[in-house]
């Protein structure tokens, strides 16, 4: 007496079906353009230029007095925490100091170039003579202390950018 | 070869015309090659005026000589470049920003036994007959370091 009950699949079936599945063709994945470079990205850049800026303040440590042959002092331990700490201020900024280097009377020099005839440095002792200089190829300068709270520290920067930027007029004498 | 101190006269007037040398390690320059003003050592205005920017004068020194071991403490400074201004490029006068004090420079002679050229700028009250050492604010000594190192900068490395 025949079954009412429903053949059950084969297994050849289950491997038809399978077959008969729209085969996996492999498309191009969408990239989200501004992932393509990511490895290039100016977030990274800065934060492996402030590493490396890091790593040459910290070296500083190293130099012995007398450096330069005008008998100037190595900078303090003081000096190069501090300017180690100004260093990472620049996280949030476009600009950076191309170069850190002892500077003549003990302190660390962040050095920066403009885009034209516009420079800057900021001088770190660790003290309250920390400062920032604006000056050009010509001459012209201003000075601008380096303040303690962090918000005013922003707005130096700020200052600073700009300047470097060639956005605000050049420093008064 | 250097001039020893006994082989020079500290009393010989400096010329406006005169050179003065200044070396910098590539290191203490910018990506232009420009000598940073936080590289000349500050005037310490006190009663002695060692405390203040170092040259070696042209009237006895050429720019070899300021690579010489012996006129930089027997540190070895050949990678060094060197920088050139004229006595007449010193800043001429500076006013505080009070406006009520004006600050002039000039070259003293102060040598060591085996470099007899080097000197050091001074600074003085602008008019002052006595040419007193006077301490001018921090900004003062800023901008004069600026502007000597803007002079130094104009002829670039000389060597």
């Amino acid at each position: 007496m025949p079954s009412l009950l429903a053949t059950p699949p084969a297994y050849f079936d289950t491997c038809e079906r399978t077959l008969r599945s729209e085969p996996r063709i492999e498309r191009p994945k969408e990239v989200d353009p501004t992932w393509l470079n990511v490895a290039n990205s100016r977030v990274l850049r800065q934060n492996d230029k402030i590493e490396t800026l890091q790593a040459n303040i910290l070296e500083l440590s190293l130099w012995q007095n007398n450096w330069n042959g005008y008998g100037s002092p190595r900078p303090s331990i003081v000096a190069i925490a501090a300017a180690r700490a100004i260093v990472n201020r620049f996280q949030t900024f476009t600009v950076l100091p191309e170069k850190a280097t002892a500077s003549a009377d003990g302190g660390v020099a962040l050095i920066f170039v403009g885009q034209d005839k516009q420079r800057a440095v900021i001088e770190s002792f660790g003290t309250e003579d920390d400062y920032i200089l604006l000056y050009d190829t010509e001459g012209s300068s201003r000075t601008l202390p380096w303040p303690q709270e962090e918000e005013a520290q922003n707005e130096v920067l700020t200052e600073l950018q700009s300047y470097l930027r060639g956005i605000q007029v050049a420093p008064r004498s | 070869m250097p001039l020893a101190a006994s082989e020079v006269d500290v009393n010989k007037q400096f010329s406006l015309t005169e050179f003065l040398y200044r070396r910098a390690f590539p290191f203490e320059l910018n990506s232009k090659g420009e000598l940073v003003p936080t590289q000349l050592e500050s005037f310490s205005f006190a009663k002695e005026v060692e405390g203040a920017p170092s040259f070696l004068r042209g009237a006895y020194a050429n720019a070899n000589d300021v690579v010489h071991q012996e006129c930089a403490g027997n540190k070895d400074v050949s990678a060094c470049s060197v920088f050139q201004m004229m006595v007449s490029e010193l800043p001429g006068s500076i006013v505080t920003g009070d406006g009520k004090r004006q600050y002039s420079l000039w070259p003293v002679h102060k040598p060591l036994i085996l470099c007899g050229a080097p000197c050091v700028i001074g600074s003085h009250l602008h008019d002052d007959p006595e040419k007193a050492y006077a301490k001018p604010s921090h900004a003062v000594v800023t901008e004069l370091k600026v502007q000597i190192c803007t002079a130094l900068n104009m002829r670039g490395a000389v060597q």
